[in-house]
């Protein structure tokens, strides 16, 4: 979820109300606009936005807009005038098939400060980094209107022609330059892996504003503080996402004293909801209906159609009720509200939780545990009263543990594609390994040292829909100076007589074990599972001295659950 | 009778190794590494731990207060060693560890119990009434046995236990679901687009081979979910964009517990019914102190026509009451994909005097049941049980809960 660093002072002044100067009291206001405070010192409030879709209150004016209607500041919809003018941006067929969409919005008279840039720059950032999905669906750039030639156009490029002064650099560079020298290019250039021309964003006079998504123009193609009239832009890949972002951008801008003015795109290919020219930011609501029962049953109580209305309103939503209808007039901002449910849980927050009384479910249920479960408790007393400490150990290993260590050959086992680190790249197929790395921690503690665990492993098979077999396994290692074969026999035996197993043991060799002092275990015919004295060699390896004896089991094999 | 062996005079002389090992020690700080020169360091080492002297923090050694104590004592060892050069004989626990030891040894055939008294009862001393006449050789209760460790249960794993018992007892039915998972249920059947980005390399693994499994069992499933993406169902309005059918087969390690609950309600599922299930989760995390790279997940559903919100918060305060012993809870507006409306669930926490997040839950959008044919309201939760047992234990590193170290194992209270 987006945490984003405001002034406190900032957020009080946009809300037009006095705000808590305490985290608890903070935290009983913000719950309004679906956050909470993430850390206060003075007056820098860092805030965790609950809501990885509301995109809107990702940055203080949002917050603001909501906190206005919780606290009866403003009611109803956020009204923006938008003035109609002749800015326009003319979209290159050769576009469609790459980065279609651009939406701008002229916004003047706005006069950004150090401290407004640096929210805008942190919208921005979130924005682009997970609504955008790092720039692929949406991208945001801003400029200074006053630099710019007007008509704008959104065309294509060749990598090596138009070349330009990036952000951050003081000389010319082609986008082919900087896909491979900036480090944004470096960052951002997959996003235009197999295009065979690049967007580029110019003026009427030919000067490069941007190379979307990847930098803007060092030259008229940043704000900085001072800086009056600002057009703002959004390309994409999603025609919904890029209008939405736009507009949000936008409103925050307009929340600062800035004058909305619109910017008339024209394509020169088929939009998805029809017209090829279209007027940005555009406010124009969307509307819904609630049925009033739909709403009391969600919620488990009674509301009247006025409540609901004025729950709403205070939700920054317009709304009317007819009968047992509430129609709602639903911000074009709010892309997250997809159903009728999202509508009520905004009642829902705008009543405060804190008025819902809890009520204790009935539950006409009897509960039960799985037969895998239940085996599982049984068959972990067993060992238990064999005198073995039950171990926990994680599922995710590494085959150095899984085989190189026990002296096996590598085979049949789950890698992951991305691992976060060496220790972690594959799923346990045994157990013992686990067992291993236990004891290897262990050498100074009393002996003897006598473990187990029932865990689940995993092996590739191409049969399962999930491409693996999961099979629960116990195993078992007891280490003390007295270990061996003999011993753990009695206990393998032990084992299988108590699970009620049909069972025989054979003579087998396995690399981790001593030849001649090992036995494979065959339950209904099919191997199962093996036991014996490890070989010296591995202890070695796992950095042992004291003799181990060993244990594994494929408990599937006992067919019992 | 019994005599000194040589060892065992030496040490009458020389005093016992671990004896010498704390008083010097007293005098200068040691470590492992330095001791491995030194002739007998190994059992005077031994020793000195298993008699709780001496414990031993990343290769160097400390002296307890225990041991500080016993610099200036004669030990029942000790004073054995001087018994038996002076009178052949000595208390019996102290003989079983002198002769263990081999410092000292009998000097003629041991027999059970000599005419003058009873040391260990025999089935000869007990069938012939012998200890009518015979006194029993006083015993010293204090005189220090062996540690022995019991097995048991692992402690979280018996925490694991008792939840899941508590949870039957409430009438929740067990559910179980595979670790290696289809993203059909991991993902597209909670309703998270294909392009969200906790669907990235950064929200879960992957599996590398096979990268595909099989979602065409679910035929019919899978086409309803589509639809619900893409142009909606239920009364939504659905996510827009792409949805493949080769994106809903790519395997992943299962990132969330609720992916069994859409099998579950995709099953044989009971209404009303309720189920849960203890869920073993993996996600990209460098492992430190707050965060493990597979941890697991408390996942239940409730699916009931009475479900909503309030029914929710009474369900969630009984959770935290039995499972917390606090009904001091509240509730805050929350996100998640699959739920609407949204709540995270805090208790308050008496010896942190602060409030913890703990109950992420919801209740299922429509788009997410209806797919899968479930016609009622569903309440989802799905908590970070490690958290809960860490908080209630009072442990501060997570790793402690898949812990190597014998030590805590053994430690572990039961009670």
């Amino acid at each position: 979820m987006p945490t984003i660093d405001v002034s406190l002072n900032d957020l009080e002044k946009l809300t037009g109300k006095k705000l808590p100067r305490d985290v608890e009291g903070l935290n009983n206001v913000l719950q309004f606009a679906k956050s909470e405070v993430e850390r206060l010192e003075g007056d820098e409030l860092a805030i965790s936005v609950e809501d990885g879709n509301r995109l809107d209150l990702w940055c203080v004016e949002g917050i603001a807009r909501e906190l206005k209607g919780a606290l009866g500041t403003e009611s109803g919809m956020a009204e923006y005038i938008i003035v109609d003018s002749n800015y326009a941006v003319s979209v290159d067929r050769e576009l469609e098939k790459t980065r279609p969409f651009i939406a701008c919005a002229v916004v003047k008279g706005v006069k950004l400060s150090e401290q407004i840039l640096k929210q805008l720059m942190q919208q921005q950032e979130k924005i682009d980094g997970t609504y955008g999905r790092d720039r692929k669906r949406s991208s945001i750039g801003l400029y200074d209107v006053d630099k710019i030639k007007w008509p704008l156009k959104y065309t294509v490029t060749k990598s090596g022609e138009n070349a330009f002064v990036p952000l951050g650099f003081d000389k010319a560079m082609t986008p082919g330059e900087i896909l491979e020298l900036h480090p944004k290019g470096k960052e951002y250039g997959k996003l235009l892996d197999g295009f065979k021309s690049y967007p580029i964003f110019k003026d009427a006079d030919g000067k490069v504003l941007s190379f979307p998504p990847i930098i803007n123009s060092n030259d008229i193609g940043k704000v900085t503080s001072g800086t009056k009239n600002v057009l703002v832009e959004v390309t994409g890949t999603d025609w919904k996402t890029v209008r939405t972002v736009l507009l949000v951008v936008a409103m925050s801008l307009a929340d600062r004293g800035g004058k909305l003015h619109s910017v008339k795109i024209e394509y020169q290919f088929k939009m998805p909801d029809g017209p090829t020219t279209v007027k940005t930011p555009d406010t124009k609501p969307e509307e819904m209906t609630i049925m009033q029962d739909d709403v009391n049953n969600l919620l488990g109580i009674e509301l009247g159609a006025a409540e609901m209305e004025e729950l709403l309103k205070k939700g920054r939503y317009d709304a009317a009720a007819e009968g047992e209808v509430v129609k709602v007039f639903v911000p074009p901002y709010r892309t997250d509200v997809m159903h009728a449910v999202d509508i009520i849980e905004d009642i829902a927050i705008k009543k405060g939780f804190d008025s819902f009384a809890p009520v204790t479910p009935q539950m006409p249920t009897i509960g039960s545990l799985t037969k895998l479960d239940l085996a599982t408790s049984r068959i972990r007393e067993v060992c238990i009263g064999l005198g073995c400490q039950e171990a926990l150990t994680f599922v995710l290993t590494n085959k150095k543990n899984l085989f190189e260590r026990m002296g096996t050959e590598e085979n049949n086992v789950i890698e992951l594609e991305n691992p976060v680190s060496s220790e972690f790249s594959c799923m346990r197929s045994k157990l013992l390994p686990g067992l291993f790395q236990l004891l290897s921690a262990n050498k100074h503690r009393d002996f003897p040292q006598n473990v187990f665990e029932i865990g689940d492993c995993v092996v590739p098979d191409a049969a399962e829909e999930n491409g693996v077999r999961q099979t629960r396994r116990l195993a078992i290692l007891m280490s003390h100076d007295k270990a061996n074969l003999t011993g753990i026999r009695s206990v393998t035996e032990a084992l299988l007589r108590n699970f009620g197993a049909t069972f025989e043991i054979k003579k087998t060799s396995h690399p981790s074990f001593i030849e001649s002092r090992c036995g494979e275990i065959k339950i209904g015919g099919h191997l199962a599972g093996i036991f014996g004295e490890i070989h010296p060699k591995i202890l070695r390896n796992w950095d042992l001295d004291l003799p181990v004896t060993a244990i594994e089991i494929e408990l599937d094999a006992l067919k019992k659950f | 009778m019994y005599k000194l062996t040589a060892e065992g005079e030496k040490y009458l002389k020389e005093g016992l190794p671990e004896k010498n090992l704390i008083k010097k020690l007293a005098q200068m700080p040691l470590t492992m590494q330095e001791l491995k020169t030194m002739a007998g360091s190994q059992i005077a080492v031994s020793w000195a731990k298993k008699n709780g002297w001496i414990e031993i923090n990343a290769g160097a050694l400390e002296l307890t207060e225990l041991g500080r104590k016993a610099i200036g004592m004669e030990t029942s060892i000790e004073n054995g060693l001087r018994e038996i050069g002076r009178i052949g004989s000595t208390s019996e626990p102290v003989l079983a560890v002198l002769a263990a030891r081999s410092l000292a040894e009998e000097t003629r055939e041991r027999t059970a119990f000599s005419e003058k008294e009873i040391a260990q009862l025999t089935p000869e001393i007990i069938t012939s009434r012998a200890w009518e006449r015979i006194p029993f050789r006083p015993y010293d209760v204090n005189a220090p046995a062996p540690v022995i460790h019991p097995g048991k249960k692992q402690m979280y794993r018996a925490f694991l236990d008792d939840v899941k018992r508590e949870l039957t007892s409430m009438g929740f039915t067990e559910m179980e679901g595979p670790m290696v998972e289809l993203s059909f249920f991991n993902m597209d059947a909670l309703f998270m687009p294909q392009d969200h980005p906790a669907r990235g390399v950064h929200g879960a693994y992957f599996v590398k081979e096979p990268q595909y499994g099989t979602v065409k069992k679910y035929d019919s499933i899978v086409k309803n979910v589509k639809k619900a993406h893409m142009e909606g169902m239920a009364g939504g309005k659905g996510w827009g964009g792409q949805f493949s059918e080769k994106e809903s087969a790519r395997l992943v390690l299962r990132s969330q517990g609720t992916a069994i609950s859409a099998r579950t309600m995709m099953g044989k599922v009971k209404v009303p019914g309720a189920y849960f299930s203890v869920a073993r989760c993996f996600r990209p995390d460098k492992v430190d102190a707050t965060h493990l790279t597979e941890f697991n997940q408390l996942e239940g559903i409730m699916l009931n026509p009475d479900v909503n919100l309030r029914s929710l918060l009474g369900l969630l305060k009984e959770f935290a009451t039995k499972i917390t012993g606090t009904d001091k809870v509240r509730f805050r507006p929350a996100y998640f994909p699959f739920t609407e409306p949204s709540v995270q669930g805090m208790f308050w926490h008496e010896g942190l005097k602060k409030w913890i997040e703990i109950m992420p839950a919801g209740i299922f959008r429509p788009e997410l049941t209806a797919p899968l044919g479930i016609n009622v309201p569903v309440m989802a939760w799905g908590f970070g049980v490690d958290r809960l047992f860490m908080i209630k234990e009072n442990i501060a590193d997570m790793r402690d809960l898949f812990t190597h170290d014998l030590k805590l194992l053994r430690d572990a209270k039961v009670l």
